[in-house]
């Protein structure tokens, strides 16, 4: 700082001090607050807001969109997913026995729902998460349709409908459920909040052998009448008929059942 | 009560009257800190667009109390292989050094706890207690952040110490006195436009930039500078030892800027009507050089009306704070505004910029007044302006 510089850098020094203090002054004084109280008040999220992945619903027939296709376990980079499924054999279908994501490691980075091919899960608003217990956190299937049923709508079932290019992550907004979309109009769907201590019924091929025998045939009725009914005439006689549900679990676990791809 | 008090011995005078300021000091000081700090934080938050503490109390105005209850229940951590003596006392001397400030301020006509006839060179020297204490902590704490923080603190304050006391000799040439309310007297004769912040306005700045320094505020804050040191000489304090830093760093904000108010803006003096007209009269008179008879008029006038009543001491009380928050507001408003400097150009601007400046303030305010005094007495009839402002430095 030379002396001819002496004066000169002490006032533009000054100057630039002032005109921040200005600025900071109109800050304080005239701009209001942008805090949002938040467990009084909760701001809206943005549209590519990216909460819990959740299960959408066809509202149209009331079936779960997913297809067990375990490309969202593939892509899931923290290995949190994890689906398990048999093969229905009369429908050579895969039926989705559980589809659980920890929501303790998620990392909420959207990769599942870019690799669904059928346009079955979806980055759900909800962010509210926190449970006091962390074995909790684990979101079982009725959890994820359940989160989903808001993001659901009655599709009509076209050969593109399951190959849409729309982005999956814009489907927050074409959405167009409505109240009357949004109700469990087919009955397994949006069961209330578990309670302390719930004890979740086990899944067919997760049952003691000796149980099996009497819980399969209930499920079998319950959830596959019609699967039912088209086999009987096939099937000579009765005994036949009742034994083959019966069959069907001795013969799963070593065939088809345990792909619990992405262990945690 | 009065006869009482007199009736007592000196020596249970002495200890009585000294136990009652200390508390009174002490209670003052705790009271600033609960303000500054919620100033703070409040003042941050709309500077940010934000609302600041808002949960405890009315709009949160309470919480500073709370802050002080979570601290004083808060574990306390000791490191190992600390020197442990230092580490002990360095935030109580620190403490004890910022309550000592105001212990000199003169809230109004003789309403001041102890009327040192040193006063400025006891802030200096009190002020040397409160390196000494963040070096203390620094070197005591055995971790490097706290060294390297106290090492800037140290030197920083060293330097500063001496372009402040510089900045003052200015208002000491004018007054004629060390004594704090000798000068504040001396502005109150003076009126409210010859308080000595308009003629020594060049001391005044750089007091301003030298105290911010001094109190280790932002721009300054090298000695605990988050980003680059933890938290510098108290990294590795806790709980109530830390709170005695933090209360040390606002009681002392609140005792410089009180002493600030005191020095340039007259202290217990307010604008009032009667401060205003005896301004006004001072500078018809050209302050003493150029007497005429309108601004004598005008002169005893604005004295008469602002002498010196009970009344008064609660209006100085009013005016000394009203002006020691402004100061407050002024440092946090800086603190919230500018970036912090390096090491080497606050080492440039305190010893090739303020120093020259101060010691340039002091010969500016000897000259002035050197021909102020010479031309005192002259018979000028035709008094211009520029003349009569010759004699703000009378």
């Amino acid at each position: 700082m030379g002396v001819t510089n002496f004066v000169g850098e002490a006032w533009r020094t000054g100057k630039s001090i002032v005109t921040g203090m200005k600025i900071t002054f109109q800050e304080m004084m005239f701009r209001p607050a942008i805090t949002v109280f938040y467990p009084d008040v909760r701001d809206e999220v943005p549209p590519w807001f990216r909460g819990i992945p959740v299960l959408k619903t066809d509202l149209r027939t009331g079936e779960y969109k997913c297809t067990s296709c375990l490309q969202c376990a593939q892509a899931c980079p923290v290995n949190v997913i994890t689906i398990e499924w048999h093969q229905d054999p009369e429908t050579k279908k895969k039926v989705n026995d559980r589809f659980a994501i920890d929501m303790s490691r998620c990392m909420l980075c959207n990769f599942c729902v870019e690799a669904c091919p059928f346009d079955s899960l979806v980055m759900g608003y909800d962010y509210e998460l926190s449970k006091v217990d962390p074995e909790n956190l684990v979101f079982e299937f009725e959890d994820l349709l359940r989160l989903g049923l808001k993001y659901s709508k009655a599709e009509d079932p076209g050969p593109k409908a399951s190959r849409s290019t729309t982005p999956p992550w814009v489907f927050h907004e074409l959405t167009n459920a409505t109240e009357d979309d949004i109700q469990d109009v087919h009955g397994y769907l949006g069961r209330p909040p578990l309670p302390k201590g719930y004890q979740p019924e086990l899944k067919p091929q997760f049952r003691k052998q000796e149980e099996a025998p009497e819980a399969k045939p209930a499920a079998e009725a319950a959830t596959k009448p019609e699967a039912k009914a088209e086999a009987k005439p096939a099937a000579e006689s009765e005994a036949k008929a009742e034994a083959k549900p019966e069959s069907k679990p001795a013969a799963e676990p070593g065939s088809t059942d345990g792909e619990g791809a992405g262990q945690p | 009560m009065v006869a009482w008090w007199n009736s007592l011995p000196p020596t249970v005078q002495v200890w009585l009257g000294g136990i009652l300021k200390a508390s009174f000091i002490l209670v003052w000081g705790l009271l600033n800190f609960a303000i500054c700090l919620m100033l703070e934080r409040k003042l941050s938050a709309w500077i940010q667009n934000r609302v600041g503490p808002w949960r405890v109390g009315l709009w949160g105005w309470i919480q500073p109390i709370a802050d002080l209850i979570k601290l004083w229940v808060k574990e306390y951590i000791q490191p190992n292989n600390v020197d442990r003596w230092l580490y002990l006392i360095a935030p109580f001397i620190g403490f004890i050094s910022a309550n000592l400030v105001w212990l000199i301020v003169p809230f109004g006509d003789k309403l001041i706890a102890t009327d040192l006839e040193i006063g400025i060179i006891f802030i200096a020297a009190v002020t040397g207690y409160d390196v000494i204490a963040t070096f203390m902590a620094g070197w005591g704490s055995n971790n490097k952040y706290s060294l390297l923080g106290a090492m800037r603190g140290a030197a920083q304050m060293i330097s500063y110490e001496i372009t402040m006391v510089m900045s003052v000799i200015g208002v000491v040439m004018m007054a004629g006195s060390l004594k704090l309310s000798d000068i504040v007297l001396a502005q109150q004769e003076r009126g409210f436009l010859g308080w000595f912040l308009f003629p020594q306005v060049i001391g005044f700045i750089v007091y301003l930039i030298a105290s911010l320094a001094e109190l280790n505020r932002a721009p300054f804050d090298l000695a605990e500078a988050e980003q680059e040191l933890v938290a510098g000489h108290h990294t590795e304090y806790s709980g109530m030892r830390w709170a005695m830093f933090m209360l040390a760093e606002y009681i002392h904000l609140a005792a410089w800027s009180a002493i600030a108010a005191t020095l340039f803006l007259g202290g217990w003096s307010g604008p009032t009507l009667g401060q205003v007209a005896a301004g006004l009269g001072n500078v018809l008179n050209g302050f003493g050089a150029f007497v005429n008879p309108v601004g004598s008029a005008v002169l005893n006038w604005g004295l008469a009306v602002s002498g010196s009543t009970v009344l008064n001491w609660i209006a100085g009380v009013f005016w000394l704070v009203l002006k020691t928050y402004f100061f407050v507001f002024l440092a946090m408003w800086i603190r919230w505004t500018l970036p912090r400097v390096r090491i080497d150009q606050l080492m440039d601007l305190g010893w090739k910029f303020l120093l020259p400046v101060s010691l340039f303030n002091i010969f500016l305010t000897g000259t002035l007044r050197y021909v102020a005094v010479a031309f005192d007495g002259l018979p000028i009839s035709i008094g211009s302006f520029t003349m009569r402002l010759l004699g703000w430095w009378l």
